[in-house]
Order: structure tokens, then sequence, then C-alpha cells
């Protein structure tokens, strides 16, 4: 049997803060990534999704939060457990991230082709000249247009949608196995939007990658993701493949996203919410997360927290589809 | 570029023509004349008014004002009141002595603050750090002549390991090493307080830069740590250095004048302040220009730096 390529396995982050207890950003959330497959992680902003995201490369100590517990397997070793060198050798090269803003996430003193050209160095031991052909060949497919001359160019030079090129080819440079998409179009004007999707989508066809795409936008992620993960407050909340999700959505939660998502654009109406707010982490409900803003709470809702069950469907390849609910869970 | 540098050539001219205005004008009105340091002169008031009349101080103030700049654009600053020599002769004189000092105070200083700076912002909130920002804060908060007093107490007077004052010992030839002991107490007291400047300075420029996206993502490439360091985190930070070394080269040229007075280290410092106490109106006026010029020449540069570590400044 096929491995996954990527096993997150009761994942716990947390963020020092002025409570007494730390905040958990990130609350015991397992799941696997197979080979090939485009996994969607969706919800609010404050949900988790980027925690999760920077735990995968180890990289959440940047970012003043910590993982408590946990396991990362990627092809079968578990990073956490690795040595600081070992994991600097997987990221860029067999984990890449993309991150939300182009702008920001690229080094502004440094022209393109240097910060494209040092990953693959970095990686790999091939002449400069090579590298930096490699990088105008990346750039060229990315749909860069004059990528000879662009690779001199510094990210200010260039427009929102090239710059998301340029990160994305510097996440592509050494084709690396897990590309994590951190919201990559979310900065981005609609049509643009829609061009990088369309790329993404066609590097994913040549079936070596697999993608874990993060995304606060249903839409996009019905357009790319074979299955879907819903998190609320740091929980997986729903799993099930893009299709069910959609049809059939079990979670309140999950319903109530699709009902607002599809709803949007109806004109003369009033646009359509989840009522009630995301909670502060610092200070979570008791019981089921979602509960305050659940229409169809009841008494156990509130005292208990539901575990993640699986639904009993299980999709062709024999991934189960799971909910957090005490509607589908015996008591 | 070219219409950028001629814009700050005559901004340049226009605070010239101010400073040397303002400074002139609030010497004269200052109370004093260049000889009440000079009881003999007082007694006299004939001899007083013959050599006004010499040195044409009896003319009106206006009239003074033109002739000396007149004189400086032909390269003239005037005769000292006091020395009654060439004031550009003077400076000349005692310029190479407070360039040593001075130069030699802030390459110390640098050497000293930019390992110290990086460390203490890479180490953010260690154990090191606070020491660090305690030493610092310690380096800010002392004042020279105190530090400058306390180091010759200990150091020339009690332990008598190092000479107190002067550039090097009289009647003895003058050797390498005997100008490396007259430095030490100064160049001590001159680099401890701005050091201490600079690391407070260049650890707040990285530690701005740590927390950015861009440095996130060189981690995500796997870079090494010291990679991205020196890549990438210290040119985004250079701009807030590069703004306060600059600022502190003009005082290159007139010297720390408290250290020196109290070090008696023959330069200009020491120079400036007895010209400005005998109201010698000429030696005043011209290294207030001077120090004016270089101030906006050392801002020029700095500007020009600005746009070299960082693309995205360009002047038009």
């Amino acid at each position: 049997m096929r491995m996954p390529v990527l096993q997150v396995k009761e994942l716990t982050a947390i963020f020092d803060s002025n409570t007494p207890e730390a905040v958990k950003a990130v609350d015991r959330v397992s799941f696997s990534i197979w080979p090939g497959e485009v996994v969607g992680l969706v919800g609010e902003s404050g949900s988790g999704k980027t925690v999760t995201a920077l735990s995968i490369l180890n990289l959440l100590s940047h970012k003043k939060g910590k993982i408590e517990r946990g396991e990362i397997i990627y092809k079968g070793v578990d990073i956490l457990s690795l040595p600081e060198k070992k994991v600097r050798e997987l990221r860029g090269n067999e984990m890449a991230i993309i991150f939300q803003e182009p702008l920001t996430s690229l080094n502004p003193v440094l022209n393109v082709g240097r910060q494209i050209t040092e990953v693959i160095s970095t990686h790999s031991r091939i002449s400069r000249r090579e590298s930096w052909e490699k990088a105008v060949g990346l750039l060229r497919r990315a749909g860069i247009s004059d990528a000879e001359k662009r690779m001199k160019a510094y990210p200010h030079q260039l427009s929102g949608g090239m710059r998301q090129r340029v990160v994305i080819s510097m996440a592509l440079a050494c084709s690396p196995g897990l590309l994590i998409a951190d919201e990559p179009t979310t900065a981005l004007d609609v049509t643009i939007q829609a061009q990088i999707l369309d790329y993404l989508r066609k590097v994913m066809e040549k079936g070596r990658m697999s993608m874990l795409f993060v995304s606060h936008d249903l839409g996009v992620i019905g357009e790319m993701c074979d299955r879907v993960m819903v998190m609320y407050a740091g929980r997986i909340l729903e799993t099930g493949t893009t299709m069910e999700i959609f049809k059939t959505p079990l979670h309140p939660y999950t319903r109530a996203l699709i009902e607002v998502s599809k709803n949007i654009s109806v004109p003369g109406k009033k646009l359509p919410v989840v009522t009630g707010s995301v909670p502060d982490l610092s200070n979570l409900p008791m019981g089921c997360k979602f509960h305050p803003r659940c229409p169809q709470v009841r008494k156990v809702c509130r005292e208990a927290e539901p575990p993640l069950k699986s639904t009993g469907s299980t999709n062709l390849k024999g991934r189960v589809c799971q909910v957090r609910c005490w509607n589908y869970t015996k008591i | 570029m070219r219409s950028f540098l001629t814009k700050r050539m005559i901004q340049t001219l226009v605070v010239l023509v101010g400073v040397s205005l303002i400074t002139f004008f609030m010497m004269n009105l200052a109370p004093g004349d260049p000889f009440m340091m000079d009881p003999e002169m007082r007694m006299n008031p004939e001899a007083v008014a013959r050599w006004k009349e010499l040195r044409q101080l009896d003319r009106p103030l206006h009239e003074q004002y033109y002739s000396w700049l007149v004189n400086l654009l032909k390269g003239d600053f005037g005769i000292s009141l006091i020395h009654n020599r060439p004031v550009l002769e003077l400076i000349t004189e005692r310029l190479p002595a407070t360039l040593l000092l001075t130069g030699t105070s802030l390459l110390v200083a640098l050497l000293f603050a930019v390992p110290l700076g990086i460390l203490s912002a890479v180490k953010q909130g260690t154990f090191l750090d606070k020491w660090i920002s305690f030493f610092t804060l310690c380096g800010v908060s002392l004042p020279n002549f105190w530090l400058g007093m306390l180091l010759i107490l200990l150091f020339a007077y009690h332990l008598n390991w190092l000479p107190a004052s002067s550039l090097r010992t009289v009647g003895v030839a003058a050797s390498f090493y005997d100008y490396i002991k007259h430095l030490i107490l100064p160049v001590v007291v001159l680099s401890t307080g701005s050091a201490a400047y600079y690391i407070r300075y260049i650890r707040a420029g990285i530690l701005e830069v740590i927390g950015q996206d861009y440095i996130l993502t060189a981690r995500a490439k796997g870079l090494k740590e010291s990679t991205v360091l020196f890549r990438h985190i210290l040119r985004n930070s250079m701009i807030p250095v590069v703004t306060v070394v600059s600022l502190s080269l003009p005082f290159l040229f007139t010297g720390a004048m408290v250290t020196e007075y109290v070090f008696s280290w023959p330069g200009m410092g020491r120079w400036i302040i007895m010209a400005t106490l005998s109201r010698d109106y000429p030696s005043v006026l011209a290294v207030n220009v001077i120090v004016a010029a270089l101030v906006v020449l050392c801002n020029l540069g700095a500007d020009l730096l600005y746009a070299y570590f960082d693309p995205r400044i360009k002047y038009r």
C-alpha cells in the first residue's frame, strides 16, 4: 500500500500570552495527505490554518509559537524529532510554502533572480549559470514574459500577480514533494487569481507533488481540491471529499459556510453571514466550540466537546470522512 | 540623479549662508568682547579703540559680515583675534590630533557595536541580550566628562598605568607605543558612549527586519541561519545605522570638546572652547561654517547610501 506523503498526528500548537494558560492555536489536529492529492484547509481567520501550515515546516518558533506535542511525519520521518540541520535540508527542497502576501514575502533589496537561485544553490550542487537558467525556465513556465529581463528586477518593480508567480517559482524550484499554499491568491484580484490557480493546477497535473491548499474561500477550495478539511477554533470539524462536502455537508458550520458562499452573489439581497463571530482562543466556550453560533444546538453541545468521528462513508480511495458533531455521534 | 544633486547643492549653499549669518550675529550679540580676558587692554580704552580700528571691528555689523563672506569665497577664513594668526593655519595644526582621537574612537565603537548589536538582536530576550542592554544603557547615560575623570583617577592617578593627558610624552622621541598609551583613556571614554548608542540602533534595526514575512520565506527556503542573517536581515536593517553613523561623522572634525578638555588633548575641541570663551569671532565662525558644511555633506552621503542599500529608493 502506498504511504501518505504527510501525516500530522495530534498536532497541538501554543502561543504564549498574558493569560495564565498558553493559547492553543491548534488543538490535536490529525490528518494525512496522499501522493498527488490536493487537500484543502478551510476556515475563518484565526481558526489555525496558517499555524498548521507553519508547523508542518517546523517554522512556528519564528512566529513566537511552539508545537506543544504531536508528530509531523513526512515520508515516514517525524520531522519534529530531526535535528534542525536535517529539517533545513527538507525546507524549500522537499516541502515548500507559498505565503499569502507576495510583496512582503519577497526580500525588497534582492533581485528576483537571486531569490530564486538561492533556493536552487542551497539544495543542489550546480553551477551559477545552470541555476540561473533553471530559474529563468521556472519564471517562463509560470507565465512571466521576458523572464530573462525580469530576473534582474526587484520585487517592487513587479505587479502583484507577477510577484506571486515569482514566489511560486521559488517554491517549485527544487520540485518539492509537498507544496503548502497558504492563501496563495487572497491578495490578488480575481482575474489574476484565476491565472495563478490555473498554473497551480497545471503543476499538479504532473502528479509528482501533493498540495495542502489553505484558504478561507470555499469557491477556490471547491475548484482546486480533492479533499477538504474544515477548521474552526484550532480544531478540524469536518473532513470529506470536495464533492461530499459541497453536496452533503454534515456539520452545521460547514453547512452555514456553504449556504453563505452560494448566496453571496444574489443581487438585491442582503449579504448572507454566519451569525456570531469566531470565539476568542484564550476564552473558548465549553463543549462544542461552535455551539454559541449553532442553529441546532442541544444541551449536550454545551457540556461536552464531540469527538471527530468517522461518518461511515468512505470514498473510493478508502479515505474516511469525519465529522465532529453530536448530531452524528451516539452519546 | 543630476537634478537631485543640483537641488541639494543649492540647498547646501542656502544652509551655509544661514548658518554663517546666525553665528555671526549671535556671537556679536553675546556679552563681552575679545579683550575681556586681557586686563591690561581693559584698562586702556584708547588701545582698544585703536585695535578695533585695525581689525575693522568698528565698522557696522553688516559691512563686517559682507567682507567676511567675500574673503571666505576667496578661501580666507580671516585672522584669529586672539592668536593673531590665520584661522585656517590654527585649524590645520590641530586637526590631525583630533582626527587621530575621534577616528580611532569611531573605529573602536563600530568594532564593538556591530557584533554586539547583532548578537543582542539575534539572542533577543536572553540573558546575554539583557546584559548587553544593561551595559548600553549605562554607556548612554554616563556623561563623558565624569567617566573621563573616573578613568584618570583610577588608571593614571592610583594605578599609574596610563598617562592622564596630552597626545604624547613631552621631551621623549615620538613612538607608536607612546601614542597608543596616550590614546587609550580618551578613546575608551569616547567610544563607550557612541558604541552604546550604535548598539541600540543596530539591535532595533535588526529586530524590525527579523519579524518580516520575507525572513520567514528565507527560512522556509532552507537557508542556513548565517545566510538568513547576513544576506537577508543585515542589508535590510542597515538604513537606520547608516543614518546615525553618518550624522556622527561631522564630530570627527570638531572633536569631543569635553573629552579633549578633560584629557588636555591638543586638538580642535579644546581650541573651540577657548575661542568661544574669548570671543574669537573669526575662529568660531570658521568652525561653525565648516561643521555645517560637513553635516550637510554627510547627510547627502547618507541619502546616497540609502539608495545603494535599498533599490526602492531612487532620487530624481
